[in-house]
């Protein structure tokens, strides 16, 4: 699908299409689904709630958004924040709503070169890469590059907590977002 | 401190929002490279700068897109979301389609079929000539664990399964799925396009499973379908108009029981 193709395709989910709404389904629910198996409190039953969730307030929300080109982002926000609530009390549910609802981009900003989608995934790879040889490293390789297993499956295969997982992919996550600010700012600065 | 052992925190982060240009450019230079504390305060939940929404879904879309790993067709989460967006009449079929649903329904109510499940209501007329349109409807459930099993007549099934209908057309048709309950509206499902032969019921390329979730007790799937080509349009305008169910219309059903507890057809 072009770029233009999924642009047509959420301008006509945004009308409640339902057959562009089921290729969006097709074509990210693998991405929102990766986003809820990265916490590693969430059991099978519940990641699929968080994706069906995702979905169905992506959906509602759809005319909302501002530009096709956010849909991706968006969508994947919407996913995160599912998926915290659920791994979290009913306080912490409540405030996800209130974070949500005041976090949405519906905008798409432009990007600096630097940022591609291709050269950011090229980020994330050099960062594994270059991660020292260790369970961390095991840990991002086997949830990022090989992007088959959840954070649950990999702490049963390493022999490690659950918790230790999630924690692992979460330092790593919030590396790649040091790496891409950096290269937000220092496409500010010229 | 001094100004070169700068780390991001709440302060620095606001500084960066209001992009104060010796911020902006320590913080260029700072973040370049690898800093415990600074990834440590991006790792708290609350850590996005304002100033620069969307840096989390920035990092998100290119951790899952890193593996490029195919992504499988996934019908029966479809079928969820598609359930629990709830009154599908209402939020996809729009403008003829929608009057072409609701008068089938209208039509469904005043006409209910008497078919046992899977089997065809005869057509209650048929253009001169031609043979009927034989129609008949099975199906299979994806169960709560995962497996995939043949769903028989007045089949009790769990809230958590999901069905996948296949049909039998002698003929090219036009089809509506209708799911009826008791004391609830006929449900349009979902429109569809059957060619002849045996085929599993498909929404464009992928499959048109109906999720179970929220129901109880009896519910029937009904296949009404009516031939394509020359009546095409006279039938759907037909059914407009009238508030009628082409003529020739077969119909196919499919009787359930929804009962939590049950984990087998």
């Amino acid at each position: 699908m072009t770029e233009q193709e999924l642009a047509d395709c959420i301008r006509r989910a945004a009308r409640g299409e339902q057959a562009a709404c089921g290729q969006l389904y097709q074509r990210f629910h693998g991405a929102v689904r990766r986003v809820a198996q990265g916490s590693g409190v969430l059991g099978t039953a519940e990641v699929e709630d968080a994706v069906q969730e995702t979905f169905v307030r992506a959906f509602r929300e759809l005319p909302r958004l501002q530009h096709p080109r956010a849909f991706s982002g968006w969508l994947l926000t919407i996913a995160r924040h599912h998926a915290y609530a659920l791994s979290r009390g009913v306080k912490a549910r409540a405030r996800v709503e209130e974070d949500l609802a005041r976090e949405l981009d519906t905008t798409a900003p432009a990007l600096p070169p630097s940022l591609t989608l291709e050269r950011r995934v090229a980020v994330v790879r050099q960062l594994i890469e270059g991660l020292p040889e260790g369970p961390e490293k095991e840990t991002a390789r086997l949830f990022y590059l090989e992007g088959e297993l959840s954070a649950r499956e990999i702490a049963d295969r390493l022999g490690l907590g659950k918790s230790a997982v999630t924690m692992r992919l979460e330092r790593f996550r919030a590396r790649v977002k040091r790496e891409l600010l950096a290269r937000l700012l220092a496409a500010e600065v010229g | 401190m001094g100004a070169s052992d700068r780390h991001l925190d709440v302060e620095s982060a606001k500084q960066l929002e209001r992009r104060e240009p010796e911020a902006v450019r320590y913080f260029a230079e700072h973040l370049s490279r690898p800093c415990e504390t600074c990834e440590a305060f991006l790792a708290r939940d609350e850590a996005e700068p304002d100033g620069f929404p969307g840096l989390d879904a920035l990092a998100d879309e290119a951790l899952v897109a890193a593996s490029g790993r195919p992504v499988r067709e996934d019908a029966v989460g479809w079928a969820r979301v598609r359930r629990k967006l709830g009154a599908p009449q209402r939020v996809w079929l729009t403008g003829g389609l929608g009057a072409v649903a609701a008068a089938v329904l209208l039509a469904l109510l005043v006409r209910p079929g008497t078919g046992g499940p899977g089997s065809v209501e005869p057509p209650s007329q048929r253009i001169k000539g031609t043979a009927p349109l034989a129609l008949e409807l099975t199906a299979a459930a994806q169960m709560p664990g995962g497996e995939v099993r043949a769903v028989s007549e007045d089949a009790v099934l769990p809230p958590e399964a999901v069905v996948v209908l296949r049909y039998h057309a002698s003929e090219s048709a036009d089809a509506l799925l209708v799911r009826e309950a008791p004391g609830v509206p006929p449900q349009v499902l979902g429109r569809h396009v059957l060619t002849p032969g045996t085929h599993d019921l498909r929404d464009g390329e992928d499959l048109a499973g109906v999720s179970l979730e929220d129901e109880r007790g009896p519910v029937t799937l009904v296949l009404v379908a009516w031939p394509q080509g020359e009546q095409e349009s006279p039938a759907l305008e037909a059914v407009r108009v009238s508030g009628q169910v082409p003529p020739d219309a077969a119909q196919a059903r499919l009787r359930l029981r929804v009962e939590s507890g049950h984990a087998a057809p």
